[in-house]
């Protein structure tokens, strides 16, 4: 018996990926981005839903920094935001082809039409979203017809696929999809602050902090401006 | 718990197709002979054997509203599958299929040809030797079809997610549970994983009782 758990456990570490990876969490909206950032060590970038990965961390997962596309306050007792490393605005978008309709016709868009957005609170873009649906006075008439994505580049799929009619994710997603075109960045009277801090566990290790301290350095931050993120706030 | 009323509903629906199809393929595949009959014993297995992230996938490609068959369901019809209850029992129903057919097969191969051929040298006519013979004996064996076949719709979860989506009217049980977990509200995640172990133990239970018979 003893001799049987051991082996399993010897064949549960050989599973187990080399100790020295350090995994850092990631907003899906910034994938091509982080490909370019060359942190100190062995990094392995972990992207998802901010939501989704905040509730990873706080739960024991095995990463100590997040760059978030919004704030997680539910990590506020175990991590602490080291600085903002990018900003971003949120867009209107459309099946590549198809009928586009305007930000100030969403309310009064046929029952037919789905508008995806992220699914709340989880996704940040689709908190932002309802935030900036509400400040157009929109919401109310739109929320019948809204879809969810489980994260943003979900529903950009869901507008390439045509299973959504239009869609509202961020600047930089745009240029992800070659199915999916622009149809107007959020008008500014509704824009929402759309901010990308860097989280560190406090009990990250020093190799972990190395990585924030890497992220939040200026090089890191051009590198996301090349790739259409802003350095300022919207 | 609207979870579990969403749940009841799409497993409902799904099943009004996969009862009578499964259990026409299951007669097929144990009676029927021939290359076509390996063709489809071999086909009907894909869906049981696939990850379900592809089953919804497929579906997804043939039955989105720009898929193969999606489009003209959309032009003609204006039915759209994808975020309604009928897309996440055609994902259910999908999985679900292979173990009705295989559960159905196994049931009226048991089913003893010489009482079948006494009836009929009797006069009976084959429909009525199916309904009065045949399907009282298979009886049985069905039940285990359909049981097994209802805790797979029930228990759906990856094909469901991948091509219906989730929205109030795809939220079955296993789709609240996963998102339940993700927004950290664990009260919810674990009453509906409570409810679905009883579901699962009660079916259990009374597949031992059908196997019994």
């Amino acid at each position: 018996m003893k001799r049987a758990l051991m082996l399993l456990s010897a064949m549960l570490v050989s599973c187990k990926h080399s100790p020295a990876t350090i995994t850092v969490g990631a907003a899906i909206s910034l994938k091509e981005a982080t490909a370019e950032l060359k942190p100190p060590g062995d990094v392995e970038w972990a992207y998802g839903a901010s939501g989704d990965l905040a509730s990873q961390m706080e739960r024991g997962a095995p990463f100590a920094v997040l760059v978030a596309a919004g704030e997680q306050p539910r990590l506020a007792k175990i991590a602490t935001e080291q600085c903002t490393i990018a900003w971003n605005t949120l867009v209107l978008v459309k099946r590549r082809g198809s009928a586009s309709v305007a930000w100030s016709d969403l309310a009064t868009a046929p029952t037919s039409f789905r508008l995806a957005i992220g699914l709340a609170p989880q996704v940040p873009a689709g908190v932002y979203a309802e935030e900036a649906l509400r400040k157009l006075g929109a919401w109310d008439a739109v929320a019948p017809k809204v879809v969810r994505g489980t994260n943003v580049r979900n529903v950009l799929d869901l507008v390439a696929r045509g299973e959504a009619d239009e869609g509202v994710v961020y600047a930089t997603d745009v240029a992800v999809s070659k199915d999916v075109e622009l149809v107007a960045e959020v008008p500014a009277n509704a824009r929402p602050n759309v901010r990308y801090p860097v989280y560190v566990a406090n009990a990250a290790r020093k190799e972990e902090k190395d990585v924030a301290d890497h992220l939040c350095a200026p090089a890191a931050k051009r590198v996301l401006a090349s790739h259409g993120f802003l350095d300022h706030p919207p | 718990m609207s979870a579990l009323a969403v749940s009841l509903r799409v497993v409902a629906c799904a099943l009004v197709f996969v009862v009578p199809l499964g259990a026409a393929l299951g007669f097929y595949l144990a009676r029927g002979r021939g290359a076509m009959r390996a063709v489809a014993d071999a086909l009907v297995l894909v869906p049981l054997v696939l990850p379900p992230s592809v089953v919804g996938y497929l579906l997804l490609l043939l039955l989105g509203r720009h898929g193969a068959i999606g489009s003209f369901l959309d032009t003609a019809l204006g039915v759209r599958l994808v975020f309604s209850s009928a897309g996440a029992s055609i994902a259910a129903a999908a999985v679900a299929l292979p173990l009705m057919a295989k559960g159905a097969e196994a049931a009226f191969a048991r089913v003893d040809r010489g009482l079948e051929e006494v009836a009929a040298a009797n006069g009976l006519p084959p429909r009525e030797t199916f309904r009065i013979v045949t399907l009282p004996l298979a009886l049985p064996g069905l039940g285990v079809a359909i049981t097994l076949a209802t805790l797979r719709a029930l228990g759906e979860f990856g094909a469901t997610l991948t091509f219906a989506g989730y929205t109030k009217s795809t939220a079955t049980a296993p789709l609240e549970v996963y998102f339940a977990m993700q927004l950290g509200d664990d009260a919810r995640a674990l009453s509906l994983s409570i409810a679905l172990v009883i579901a699962s133990v009660g079916a259990a239970l009374l597949l031992r009782a059908w196997s019994r018979r």
